[in-house]
């Protein structure tokens, strides 16, 4: 038997085999008997070497987990099986992806409508959660500037009537307008305390998110490698998105901080 | 050597040989032949089963003769496999030799 005899003899016995396997497997084959041939075997003796070929076809089969007694059989006999199988069988695989398909469709659906409803619940949610904060951011400003029209009053009308000068009132407006820079001051040096608070936590956060996702890269690779990580992958791709909105969540506190700032100076 | 002791450490030696270095399938059939008398198609069926079953990845390398080559690699899971594999032998071939050898002064 030559290679091209020996190829195509067992061509035919793996035959149930997908297109892209078969030719992968006969390159090997090819391969190594070119190979032998190389090292001095005549093609006789390399094909000699594999043995019966029923078993050999046999063994293949065996890897793919095909039923061996399938192709060792009558030629007829197989192929009919061979004929009838694929044909059964891709009937049933494309029932069961239809309804797959179908079925991811509606859960498709479904998600939208409930992504669309939590959505709705989270944004009301948040809304009623600032409010109090805004109540509150409100008020303060509104404080603010009462402080500073009361000390500008205060400031302005004695520079009017130093003429009626009383001595006692000059001096409140001095304390009054001297209590309000403080108090501004005060005002100013802990808000600015809270941004850098907020800033250095984000950023702290932020860094460990970058090592979460690093983690999640490295873990990933190693899972679909094989090791048994998938629980401690969810736990990191947990943390990952838990700093990020943990990040995202002061980052808006410190936004808020300067907006008001900026209003006041408009103001 | 008994055709199904040799079915059986196969697997083990075609891992080990892999771990060492990547190498295609024809120079890997020389590697197992020197260790054990086998028959060489059969090689490559198991090297498929391996494949599909993530303990060897495979890439195509040009070769200076010839059509491009594909290599074997072991993942990680090979080498897992492989250690597992190699833990088994070694306990079975010790609890073997000391039936054996128990047998032997009993007589």
């Amino acid at each position: 038997m030559n290679k091209k005899e020996f190829l195509e003899e067992l061509g035919k016995k793996l035959a149930v085999l997908q297109e892209d396997e078969l030719r992968d497997i006969m390159n090997e084959y090819e391969q190594h008997i070119d190979m032998r041939i190389q090292s001095g075997l005549s093609e006789e003796e390399a094909i000699a070497d594999f043995g019966s070929l029923g078993e050999l076809a046999a063994e293949i089969l065996e890897a793919y987990h095909v039923r061996t007694d399938y192709a060792p059989g009558d030629g007829t006999d197989r192929t009919d099986h061979a004929a009838a199988k694929p044909g059964g069988a891709a009937g049933a695989g494309r029932k069961v992806l239809d309804g797959c398909r179908k079925g991811i469709g509606a859960l498709w659906s479904w998600m939208k409508g409930a992504g669309l409803w939590i959505w709705g619940c989270v944004v009301w949610a948040v809304r009623q959660i600032g409010r109090p904060f805004r109540w509150c951011g409100r008020v303060l400003t509104q404080k603010r500037q009462d402080w500073r029209h009361r000390t500008k009053e205060e400031k302005n009308p004695p520079e009017r009537k130093p003429s009626e000068g009383s001595a006692g009132r000059t001096f409140l407006t001095g304390a009054g307008a001297f209590v309000g820079r403080c108090l501004g001051a005060a005002f100013w040096c802990l808000r600015a305390a809270w941004n850098i608070c907020c800033a250095g936590f984000a950023g702290l956060v932020m860094l460990f998110g970058l090592f979460c996702i690093f983690a999640l890269g490295t873990l990933t690779v190693l899972l679909i490698d094989g090791y048994p990580l998938a629980g401690v992958t969810l736990v990191c791709l947990g943390f990952t998105l838990c700093t990020f909105s943990i990040a995202g969540l002061v980052l808006t506190l410190v936004r808020r901080g300067k907006k008001e700032e900026r209003s006041e100076q408009n103001v | 050597m008994n055709a199904q002791f040799k079915k059986g450490v196969l697997e083990l030696i075609v891992l080990e040989s892999v771990r060492q270095k990547d190498m295609y399938g024809y120079e890997l059939v020389e590697e197992v032949s020197k260790v054990v008398d086998v028959n060489e198609g059969t090689i490559y069926p198991l090297l498929k089963r391996l494949t599909n079953e993530r303990y060897f990845e495979t890439y195509l390398r040009e070769s200076t003769e010839g059509p491009p080559r594909k290599y074997y690699h072991l993942t990680a899971a090979g080498v897992l496999y492989r250690d597992n594999l190699e833990k088994e032998w070694t306990e079975f071939a010790e609890r073997v030799g000391q039936f054996l050898k128990e047998r032997k002064e009993e007589r």
